[in-house]
Order: C-alpha cells, then sequence, then structure tokens
C-alpha cells in the first residue's frame, strides 16, 4: 500500500484542482538594493498561473490551484528564487529580493588585461576581422597586434617587442602548443611576416602580461590563437597579387561532422623589386614556397579532433656595404624550410569535466651564409685583415621541438573553475659554424600546472596559478606562482590587479657555449581599469616589470643580467559615436633599462620607445560595398648605442650614443567588395608610410667606431594589390532561386 | 485487489487532468497568441514571453510554448531597446528558441525566428555582419528546403535578409521583392497545422511592400 502513496497524493491533487477555488497571490518584487524590478515573471511552477511585474515592482494574479505549490519568480541575469506557498482562498503575499546572477556577460573578468579577438565571446576587445582590416597589418597577425598598446614600432623586426621586453620574450601558441619559429627567417636588421594566415584562426588571446600559469618560457607576452573549428561550408578560394598567388579548397562533409583541406602558395617579390626600388642589392629576391593541410572531425556534440601540417620554404640574398671597408660588400643568403605540425583534441568527459590535449612538432632548418666581396660581387680577394675574412661565415641550425600537452577544466560552483595539466618539451638543437664541430642541445622540460577561479561573488574574483618548470639541460626545477584579483564596482567598470614570476629558457646561442645558466625571470605587476560596453571600450593599465638572471656577455656568459621596465597605457575604442565608423586610439608610456649583453651599465635598450601612439580608423561605405582603414603609428626616437671593448680594463664602454629621429607611419587600405562571376572577391589596396616621412631604426657602428651606418626600411614605402575569391559550393542562392 | 482499485484510481486520476489539461492548454496559448503582437512594447513582450515561458515549463513536452517565448524576447529586443538589453533579449530568445528545437528539430518556423535573432546581433553590432549575415542566410535556405511548398515566415526573413545585404555579397533588392511578394501570395495557400501554429506576419509584410515600392 505503502508505495502507492505518493501517487494516491498526487491523483487527489490533480482531483481536488477540479473543485475550483480561486486564490490571489500578490507582492512586490526588489533587488538587493531595495529598488523595485519590472518585467520580473512569477509563476506557480508546473501550472500556468503566473503574472509579470509592474514598473513599481509589483504583481498580483489568481490561481484556482489549491494546496502547496512552489511559487518561482525569475528574471533574467539574477538567481532563480523559490517558495513553497498554500493555496486555500485566502490572500497570498510574498516579498521577493532578487539576487544577480553569476555569469559570464554580467561578472567580474578576471583576464581583462588581455587582449581578446573573437566572434563567439560577445564582448571582446576585438574581433577576427580586424586583423586583417586593419591598414598597416597586411594580414599578419603581430602587425595587426602592433596597433595595441604595450607594443613597440620596431621596424626592423617582425617580432612583438612587448612592454620593454626583447622579441624572443613574446611565444605564440597555437591550441595551446608553442609555435618555435612563428616568423621566416630573415637577414639582420629586415623584418619578415608571421608564417601563418589570420584566417586560420578564429580566436587570438594577446597578454602584454600576467598571463596564465597554464603558459609559460615567454618573459613578456603570449599570444595564444585558437583554430577554428569546422568550416561553415565547403570552399575554394584563390588569392592573386602581382608578388603571390595561393590556392586553397576546404571541404565539409555532408553530415557536417568531418572536413579536410589544402592549399599552396608562392610568393616571389621580384616583380614588385623591379617596380620598386628597393635600398640593398636583393641578389636573390625573396622567395616562399607553401603547403599545408587539416582535417577536423567532430567526434561526438562535444568532441573535437583536429590537425594541421604546414611546410613553407623560403630563400633571401641580400648584399650591403661593408661597414668597415667601403670598397668591400657583404652578401648575406638565407636559406629557411619549416615545417609545423598540430594536432589537438578537445572534450567532455562529464558536466563538470573538460579535456584539452594535444601533441605538436616542428622542425625548423636555417641555413645562413655570409661572404665578403668585392665591388664585382666577386669574392674578396688579397691581403684582407682577419676581422674583414671572419665576416665569411656559413651557420647551419637544425632544430626540433616536439611537445605534448594535457589541461584539464574542472566546473566548480558557478564560474568558478580548477584546471591543471602537464606539458612536455622535447628540444634537439644542432647547430654548425663553418667547419667546427657541431655543437648539439638536446632538452626535456617538463612542466606541471593549476590555476584556480574562485568568484567570492559576481563582482570579485581572484586566480591564484602555479606552475612548476624543470629543464633537464639547465638541470634547474622552477615554482612560478600567478595571481589575480579583479573587482567589478559597476556592470561595466572593473579593477584588476595580476602577479606573477615568469621564466623562460636563455637563448640558443648562450647555451651552446654555456650550459651552467638558471632561467632568465621576470616578475609582473599590472594595474587594470576597464569600462567596457557593447560599443565602447576603455582601458588603463600600469605596469612594473622586474627582469632577472638576464644573460650578461663579455669574457664569459653569466646571468648576472637585470633589468626593469615600468609604464602607462590607455586603449579606447569607439564603435558608437558615427555610424558605420569604426576606431581606436592606443598611447603607451614606458620607462625601461636594463644591464644585460655587453652594456657596461643599465641603459633604455635599442628596442624601447619612450612614447607611443596608434589611431586605428575603419569606415565601411555600404552604398559601394567598399572599406576604408587608416592606421597612425607614431613613436618617439629610440636610443642606439656604441658598444666597444677596450682592451686595457678588459672593459666595455659606451663609445657613442644617439636618439634616432621619431617613427612616423600613415598606412592606408582600401577592401573593396565585389563578385565577380560566381566567385566573391575582396580587391584589398595597400599603402604604407602614406606621408613618405623617413624612418631610421638605429645605427650600426665600425669597428673602430669611425664610420655609422644607419639601419633603414628596403623601400620607404610598401604597396599592396591584390584580389581574394572564393567560391562557395553550398546551394544557398538555389533555394532562393528555386522559389522565384 | 486493493492494488488494482488504487491503479485504477490513479488512471482515472490522470485521466481527469489530462482532460483537464488539454483544453486548458489551447485556450491559454490561443489568449497569449491572439494578444501577442497587439501593443508591441518592450513592457508587453517581455509580459508576453513570460506567459509563454510559464506554459512552457508546465508543458515540457512542447514546442510551440519555448517557440512563442522565443518569438516574443525577439520582438522585444526589436522594440527600441538600447544595444546591452537588446544583446540580453536576444540570448535568452536564442535559449528558447534551442529549447523549442531540442523538441521539435528541423522546423523552419523555429529557423525563421532564429535567422531575426542574428539579425538582432548585426544591429547590435554593425562589423559583424559579414560573418553573420551568411550565417542568417545559411539557416533560411535550410529552412526553405525543411518546407518546400513554402513558408511565408521564412520567404519573408530571407527576403530582408537579400534587400540589406550588399550585392556583392549575394544581396539583390529585386529578388527580394519578388521574394516578398512570394511571401504575402503564400499566406492564401500556406495552412498552419493548427490553430495555434504560427501564423503571423502577413500584415507586416504589407506594410514591408509598400514601404519598399513607395
Amino acid at each position: 500500500m505503502s508505495t502507492y502513496t505518493p501517487l494516491i497524493i498526487l491523483a487527489m491533487v490533480f482531483s481536488v484542482g477540479l473543485h475550483a477555488q480561486t486564490t490571489h497571490v500578490s507582492g512586490r518584487v526588489t533587488d538587493a538594493r531595495k529598488r523595485p524590478m519590472q518585467g520580473v515573471s512569477i509563476s506557480i511552477l508546473d501550472t500556468y498561473d503566473g503574472v509579470t511585474t509592474d514598473s513599481s515592482g509589483s504583481f498580483r494574479f489568481s490561481t484556482t490551484e489549491s494546496g502547496k505549490w512552489q511559487i518561482v519568480v525569475s528574471f533574467t541575469g539574477f538567481k532563480d528564487w523559490a517558495q513553497e506557498i498554500e493555496l486555500k482562498g485566502t490572500e497570498v503575499v510574498v516579498a521577493v529580493e532578487l539576487r544577480e546572477k553569476a555569469d559570464e556577460l554580467t561578472a567580474v573578468v578576471i583576464t581583462a588585461g588581455s587582449f581578446e579577438a573573437s566572434d563567439e565571446k560577445r564582448i571582446t576587445v576585438l574581433k577576427p576581422l580586424d586583423i586583417v582590416t586593419t591598414a598597416s597589418a597586411n594580414a599578419d597577425v603581430a602587425s595587426a597586434l602592433r596597433t595595441l598598446p604595450g607594443t613597440q614600432q620596431v621596424g626592423e623586426s617582425a617580432e612583438l617587442f612587448v612592454r620593454g621586453g626583447e622579441g624572443y620574450e613574446t611565444k605564440q601558441f597555437i591550441d595551446g602548443m608553442v609555435v618555435a619559429n612563428p616568423f621566416f627567417s630573415t637577414s639582420p636588421d629586415l623584418a619578415s611576416r608571421g608564417r601563418f594566415s589570420p584566417f586560420l584562426f578564429k580566436g587570438t588571446v594577446f597578454s602584454t602580461g600576467g598571463y596564465s600559469a597554464l603558459y609559460g618560457q615567454a618573459l613578456s607576452s603570449a599570444l595564444l590563437l585558437e583554430s577554428i573549428d569546422l568550416p561553415d561550408r565547403s570552399e575554394a578560394s584563390a588569392s592573386i597579387s602581382p608578388i603571390f598567388g595561393s590556392g586553397q579548397y576546404q571541404h565539409l562533409a555532408k553530415n557536417k561532422k568531418s572536413s579536410f583541406g589544402a592549399s599552396a602558395g608562392y610568393t616571389n617579390l621580384g616583380l614588385y623589386f623591379n617596380l620598386v626600388k628597393q635600398r640593398p642589392d636583393f641578389f636573390k629576391v625573396p622567395e616562399v614556397w607553401n603547403a599545408d593541410v587539416n582535417f577536423r572531425i567532430k567526434t561526438s556534440s562535444t568532441g573535437m579532433l583536429k590537425m594541421y601540417a604546414a611546410f613553407t620554404q623560403n630563400r633571401i640574398g641580400v648584399r650591403n656595404a661593408d661597414m668597415d671597408r667601403p670598397d668591400l660588400k657583404n652578401a648575406f643568403t638565407v636559406g629557411n624550410d619549416n615545417l609545423y605540425t598540430n594536432m589537438s583534441y578537445r572534450d567532455r568527459l562529464s558536466n563538470r569535466m573538460k579535456l584539452n590535449t594535444g601533441i605538436s612538432l616542428s622542425y625548423n632548418i636555417d641555413d645562413l651564409q655570409q661572404k665578403v666581396e668585392d665591388f664585382n660581387n666577386d669574392p674578396a680577394a688579397g691581403n684582407l685583415p682577419s676581422f674583414i675574412r671572419n665576416k665569411n661565415f656559413n651557420l647551419s641550425n637544425k632544430a626540433l621541438l616536439v611537445q605534448a600537452r594535457t589541461v584539464f577544466d574542472y566546473k566548480l560552483i558557478g564560474l568558478s573553475a580548477l584546471r591543471f595539466g602537464a606539458e612536455h618539451w622535447y628540444s634537439l638543437d644542432k647547430t654548425r659554424f663553418n667547419q667546427f664541430n657541431p655543437i648539439a642541445l638536446n632538452d626535456h622540460y617538463s612542466a606541471v600546472f593549476a590555476e584556480s577561479d574562485i568568484y567570492l561573488s559576481n563582482k570579485l574574483a581572484l586566480r591564484t596559478g602555479i606552475r612548476g618548470e624543470r629543464s633537464t639541460l639547465l638541470n634547474r626545477t622552477n615554482i612560478a606562482p600567478r595571481a589575480s584579483l579583479a573587482y567589478q564596482f559597476t556592470k561595466r567598470a572593473q579593477i584588476s590587479g595580476d602577479y606573477g614570476i615568469y621564466y623562460q629558457k636563455p637563448q640558443t646561442q648562450f647555451l651552446q657555449f654555456e650550459r651552467d645558466l638558471p632561467q632568465m625571470r621576470a616578475d609582473h605587476y599590472i594595474l587594470t581599469y576597464q569600462r567596457i560596453n557593447t560599443l565602447t571600450t576603455l582601458r588603463l593599465q600600469a605596469f612594473h616589470k622586474e627582469y632577472k638572471q638576464l644573460q650578461k656577455t663579455g669574457l664569459d656568459t653569466n646571468a648576472k643580467g637585470s633589468g626593469y621596465a615600468r609604464g602607462i597605457e590607455l586603449f579606447w575604442r569607439d564603435k558608437k559615436t558615427l555610424k558605420n565608423f569604426d576606431y581606436w586610439v592606443t598611447y603607451s608610456w614606458l620607462d625601461t633599462k636594463r644591464n644585460y649583453l655587453n652594456f657596461p651599465y643599465a641603459l633604455q635598450p635599442n628596442f624601447a620607445a619612450n612614447h607611443t601612439a596608434n589611431l586605428v580608423v575603419k569606415r565601411f561605405f555600404p552604398k559601394i560595398n567598399t572599406q576604408f582603414n587608416l592606421n597612425y603609428q607614431f613613436a618617439t626616437g629610440r636610443p642606439f648605442y656604441d658598444i666597444a671593448f677596450d682592451q686595457g680594463s678588459e672593459k666595455y664602454f659606451v663609445r657613442d650614443q644617439g636618439k634616432t629621429i621619431p617613427f612616423n607611419n600613415l598606412s592606408f587600405s582600401i577592401n573593396y567588395l565585389a563578385s565577380i562571376k560566381k566567385a566573391f572577391a575582396v580587391v584589398v589596396f595597400s599603402i604604407s608610410n602614406l606621408t613618405n616621412s623617413q624612418q631610421i631604426f638605429g645605427y650600426r657602428y665600425s669597428l673602430d667606431g669611425a664610420n655609422r651606418v644607419p639601419v633603414l626600411p628596403p623601400a620607404n614605402q610598401i604597396v599592396f594589390a591584390g584580389i581574394f575569391l572564393s567560391w562557395g559550393t553550398d546551394r544557398r542562392q538555389d533555394a532562393i532561386n528555386n522559389n522565384l | 485487489m486493493k492494488n488494482k482499485i488504487v491503479i485504477a484510481a490513479i488512471f482515472l486520476g490522470l485521466a481527469i487532468t489530462s482532460i483537464a489539461q488539454g483544453p486548458r492548454y489551447a485556450e491559454s496559448m490561443k489568449k497569449n497568441i491572439e494578444t501577442l503582437d497587439q501593443k508591441p512594447s518592450i513592457e508587453n513582450y517581455q509580459n508576453a514571453a513570460n506567459n509563454f515561458e510559464r506554459i512552457a515549463n508546465a508543458e515540457k513536452n512542447q514546442w510551440l510554448p519555448f517557440y512563442y517565448a522565443g518569438y516574443a524576447s525577439v520582438m522585444q529586443a526589436f522594440s527600441g531597446m538600447e544595444p546591452g538589453n537588446m544583446s540580453a533579449a536576444l540570448d535568452k530568445a536564442e535559449s528558447f528558441l534551442n529549447q523549442a528545437a531540442a523538441l521539435e528539430p528541423d522546423n523552419s518556423e523555429i529557423a525563421a525566428v532564429m535567422s531575426m535573432v542574428i539579425t538582432g546581433r548585426m544591429q547590435v553590432d554593425g562589423s559583424q555582419s559579414m560573418t553573420l549575415g551568411p550565417k542568417a542566410t545559411a539557416l533560411l535556405s535550410k529552412a526553405m528546403s525543411q518546407q518546400p511548398q513554402g513558408n511565408p515566415r521564412v520567404m519573408m526573413n530571407l527576403s530582408q535578409n537579400l534587400y540589406y545585404t550588399p550585392e556583392p555579397f549575394g544581396g539583390s533588392k529585386k529578388k527580394a521583392l519578388e521574394l516578398m511578394e512570394k511571401a504575402l501570395q503564400a499566406y492564401d495557400t500556406f495552412k498552419p497545422a493548427s490553430e495555434l501554429h504560427p501564423n503571423w506576419g502577413k500584415v507586416y509584410i504589407e506594410s514591408v511592400l509598400k514601404q519598399w515600392k513607395g
């Protein structure tokens, strides 16, 4: 009998419902600060009865139910409120106070210090398209990020110099896996480009400091790139320009569960260099071959397996006047072959647990060669002093990096989460200089890491992380703690503070001669204020960074170098004030000095300018299907030094120094959208340094200090024109045409 | 014997309640559908969304209450909200429509309203049109094939998409007009599955056509 009791009661409750009896339910709904809430839904659970509150937060409705029922009060962004009430004909009055719910859209953001470009998360500073449409970028990821605060305008390099850090202090990660050689190899003082097209990525997070314990081996900055999942449709595309041609095909399976694709391209600057005169003599014009393949499989409703492999090859030969002997030239040749593969898998293991795992392999071969030549470009003969003869060299480097990584993401209550995992990098680096025996470096680097995001309330969140790293080559273990605290004082505005210790292995060229070196270290302290609305973003940041254990070179190599960087940065973006008009302004003030390499004392390094500013403007004219992009970059002059060695005191000293002229660069680009036959086409035209102002990146000195040569861009302006075509192979238009 | 009585009693109880619920569902839905677009304002659409949500939560196997809750939330977003609130209303609409789609997969009516959510998102942030526009078109094209006899609401949304898409992206004002007229004609033949099924939009299409031709 007893097993049926609940059912009988249930049946009785339903039957009782037939005997209509009316009860009024009334009350008032307020928020935690006692302000009335309009539009709130009141309901008696599992019945139709209920009502919506009016502008005074009050409500009243009647119900014919009787007995004990749950009354539920709900409103977007607030936690549901529920109470049991008894309906028996007499009016029920309830007072409701709703509390805000922690959700990603309204809660405080822990990672406010980084710049994120994503289509999936609504509130981000950038959109993926911004990277492609920034005037000065020419679809290069790093160049686009150079319009953000914290970055330096270092025209002689493609790398990202962040907050007083060297270019190598910024690391790029694709789906969590480090990219060993993100840029094409090049000759000294000649900027190259990133190897990876921005169209490969759906999300970009650029952290200019204080990044998560999940990542390491970058003293200054982490650039996290997330590759796209399945494409929306099958598509063939082609790019044509006087300097390159490429073709791509992506196939999406009919069941939309898997896709594969491949692309190939060839770049040759020969034609362009014939039209636009270059300062150096390119006896081998820059040439790039590239090919890649990918597949992506949706293994379940939550699982995704992705593979990407890219092969690139580039060649450059460039001839410049010899600094020490005006009758001679140095001919520099670069040969670079690079293979990068990345396979990643992610899935939801349970309601709370997510898994992200992957392996990557990269193999890079650099062949660098310099020959001293006479004025007829023949090998220099005759009785040359040894310091000139020594400029003839062959350097070949083969580097292998294999990485495996697993991260678990465990969801705690609300938005709180715990992430932990481990990674292992195996690297093998073999360098051969001239006829000498090759030097091999072999390292097993392992790291374990854990990080917790604890939301103490919707407004206050704490992230603590710890990363343990061990390198067998250095035979050292390091512990790197990280912490962030974020507080939201209004819905749109928040402040946050970040702290962290960051380690990075010394550069290979030092480890080749001295292995008993600790990891370089940087301590970050960052304070961020951010106010983010749907269409405007304001961000102010102040930071201080301490460098320790940097490489000092002299008679021997040690890790006694140190330094600091501090500064204030501003970012303002506005899409609201003018229709179809979007602009952002950035300003960075940087104060940095370091005593490293052969510096006799702490100096402001030659890649650091004190003031940097950017204005990026985008305007789309729908009537003519054209977007105009303008970008103005400004930086104050950078210091340059002639550091010489005094044989008597056996010490380095600054023989000469100065500051370059300020850097000005006004870039302009037009994207015109058109349809050509069945293809969708984007015609791109861009020009850098519109005002043709002189740009000097620094100076190089002859050995005796008597001759000083400016470091200049190969040409004052870069002009680009190209057309990007794509052919969708879905039946979108057919669906429309069939109905007409 | 005792058990049989108990079971019989239970069945009787359930039978009574289901009879009681049946007409009540239809009545409540009908009442709310009738008043849905009568006075378009943020408050009224909020009210309607809440009403449909209540019915949806009580009738967890019916997709129509979720569908109408989604529709009311979209219409609320289009009733002159500021961008931040508009995003929240569109989020809510999307979540209702996803619940409706979970009960009734591949339904062209749900796709039609979902395309309005995407249109709303483009209104909030115009710079997303290039990525969202094709998504809306793809969704509607699929919906076209789901209901080959021609769902006027799918045609109407597709037509508006065509109208506001720049020509190089596949937009066409001429085709848009043709399709909108086709959508209007479709009301002559379109028969909703029941009086509770979606049948809105005729008045709106007439006003749009007047404006486009005007």
